[in-house]
């Protein structure tokens, strides 16, 4: 129901979102994740027209935000939970929504209940609330329309798990029931707990995106399987291994090795070392977003990986870059 | 060879882009836009429901009861002097001029500094439409503010006419238009200036300037160097105003003042403002 198109927005010489195109489909969460200042806030600002494009275009639901009539009771927007008058009470805020929209005022109470902002709470100002209290009601004034589509930016951003265990919970249920949810986020965890599928983006272009599993997917088959092993007897493992001519990389307790696990076990088995741990290293998503988004981190080259991985680059066969693998979309002039 | 008919068109497909790209789309026929009134009085509940919106207005109400008092103390202690509606309510106007216009451009200003354009524009993306929601509200509250300084001039006049019998029931319809105008100009001037400097204190600084030190400079220049007089007259909104406030607004040139001091300090800067509301990234 969101459509964004070849969308790119510069600031003078800088270029903020760079050519990005996505669609976000009803009955499901979109994360779209990203590290500070990747261009996610600017895209989704574009997307309720409060910043006018460069180029390209984006619709809900085959419309420009701006031709939307009564837009709110059709797109939910929260960008900036913080962005409300401080002199205004909770309640307000939604009654102010609610006026504008022409709803009756007995959905303020319902929103206000359906986010657990307690009457004595929402009648504190704003200015009083805690971040966690704005975002809030920040998505009870997003919901206040009964939307079909949810833009909600960094929604997580000040809620304690239970929050967001609740947020997750509600969105789910939003989108079960058809809603189109696109929520950004600079914390992989909160968005891997409630998005379906995934957009990374990494200084204004889009790195990958499709759902958890297709992402992993591919990014497997990119690198050499690794496996953690620990035995009674490392250093005999390690060079039994060693004469398998598999990379054996020593950890303080572990050894990292460049195979499948089930090839360790059997090394294992001839030389009757004990195991007393065998794994394999599922690279999560946490390693895939370091790793797409590595060229566009403010920090340069990312730290080596946690674990037991293999240190310098994979010795997988040559199989192209490491980065931007072709099963993830070319990136013609990947950025600096 | 026959052409084949119907002629071939291009290549059949997904009519527009990859069909992943065409989700379903949102049906708007049965929403009605929202109606300007419900933006005006969205802009009136926020002009008032925050704790420094109403007590401005309360404060102002306050000092129109105190100057106008104070003429009614006056008219107590002089029997001799027959008092009139327009005695205290020129009194409570130079009260409003000033303060009034500083409320009307909090409505616009006040939506960058707490930015809660975002949260505006993103519920009403028709801009224009907000800012004219705005400008009537504002005129609604200068009308209200208005009503409040005749109807306590009355209550003087009612008092004055009890304990001292020296009232004069007469009043100029022109004057009191006059003092409509002179104090709704303030409100446009201060108005137009919100809406291109969107900013408090400049805004502040950019009406007291119009309205107060830029008549001062131009008179006393006027003063020294004959040949800029003339000409200065039409940059003087205050000197332009004195006609109408005392609603003898009648010759041609009081009138080509008026109307060119208009046109620069509040036509202008309004539509340059306008536009840039609307061109306006809105953080």
């Amino acid at each position: 129901m969101i459509t964004v198109e070849g969308l790119t927005r510069t600031y003078g010489g800088f270029t903020a979102v760079d050519d990005v195109s996505f669609v976000c489909r009803p009955g499901r969460v979109t994360g779209f994740l990203g590290p500070n200042g990747a261009g996610k806030t600017t895209t989704m600002r574009v997307l309720v027209g409060l910043t006018p494009p460069t180029r390209g275009r984006a619709t809900i639901g085959g419309h420009l935000y701006r031709d939307l009539p009564n837009p709110g009771r059709h797109v939910g927007v929260l960008l900036d939970a913080s962005a409300q008058h401080g002199g205004r009470t909770g309640r307000e805020i939604l009654t102010l929504g609610a006026t504008a929209m022409g709803l009756p005022m007995s959905r303020v109470d319902e929103m206000l209940h359906l986010v657990s902002l307690t009457p004595d709470e929402a009648s504190r100002r704003l200015r009083h609330f805690s971040l966690g209290m704005k975002q809030r009601l920040g998505i009870a004034h997003a919901l206040l329309g009964d939307p079909q589509v949810l833009i909600l930016d960094e929604p997580a951003n000040g809620l304690d798990p239970a929050g967001i265990r609740w947020m997750r919970g509600l969105l789910k249920g939003y989108a079960d029931r058809g809603g189109t949810v696109l929520l950004s986020s600079h914390l992989l965890h909160e968005v891997e707990q409630i998005a379906d599928e995934m957009i990374l983006i990494g200084h204004g272009r889009i790195v990958a995106q499709g759902d958890k599993k297709t992402l992993l997917e591919s990014q497997r088959a990119t690198r050499t399987a690794t496996t953690t092993v620990v035995s009674l007897d490392n250093a005999r493992l390690a060079e039994a291994l060693r004469a398998r001519g598999l990379q054996v990389t020593p950890g303080p307790d572990a050894l990292a090795v460049a195979c499948e696990a089930v090839e360790v076990g059997r090394v294992a088995a001839e030389h009757q070392v004990v195991l007393v741990d065998l794994r394999s290293v599922e690279s999560g998503l946490e390693d895939l977003f370091l790793e797409l988004t590595s060229t566009t981190q403010r920090e340069g080259h990312r730290p080596g990986p946690p674990g037991y991985r293999p240190q310098g680059p994979p010795q997988g066969p040559p199989q192209g870059p490491p980065q931007g693998p072709p099963a993830y979309r070319p990136q013609p002039g990947a950025p600096r | 060879m026959s052409t084949p008919y119907p002629p071939a068109g291009p290549p059949q497909g997904p009519p527009q882009g990859p069909p992943a790209h065409r989700g379903p789309v949102i049906d708007v026929s049965q929403t009605a836009p929202i109606p300007f009134s419900r933006l005006v009085k969205v802009e009136l509940r926020k002009a008032l429901d925050t704790s420094a919106g109403f007590w401005l207005l309360a404060a102002i109400a306050v000092l129109i009861i105190i100057v106008e008092g104070f003429v009614l103390v006056v008219g107590l202690f002089d029997s001799t002097t027959e008092f009139r509606l327009v005695d205290f309510t020129t009194l409570g106007g130079y009260v409003l001029q000033p303060l009034l216009p500083i409320v009307v451009a909090l409505q616009v200003t006040s939506e960058w500094s707490q930015r809660t354009a975002m949260v505006t524009f993103a519920t009403e993306p028709r801009r224009l439409v907000v800012v004219y929601a705005k400008l009537a509200a504002g005129a609604l509250l200068a009308l209200a503010m208005t009503l409040v300084l005749f109807v306590v001039a009355l209550a003087c006049l009612l008092v004055l006419w009890v304990f001292q019998d020296n009232v004069d029931w007469g009043t100029s319809v022109s004057g009191t238009l006059g003092l409509l105008v002179f104090l709704f100009v303030g409100v446009a001037v201060a108005f137009a200036a919100a809406t291109l400097l969107l900013n408090t204190p400049a805004t502040i600084a950019a009406f007291l300037a119009v309205v107060y030190a830029v008549p001062t400079v131009v008179a006393t220049i006027g003063a020294l160097w004959g040949d800029f007089r003339d000409f200065g007259r039409y940059l003087n909104l205050q000197g332009a105003l004195y006609p109408v406030l005392s609603g003898s607004l009648d010759t041609g040139e009081e009138w080509g003042h008026f109307l060119v001091a208009l046109l620069v300090w509040v036509v202008v800067p309004l539509a340059l403002g306008l536009t840039r509301i609307v061109r306006a990234e809105v953080k």
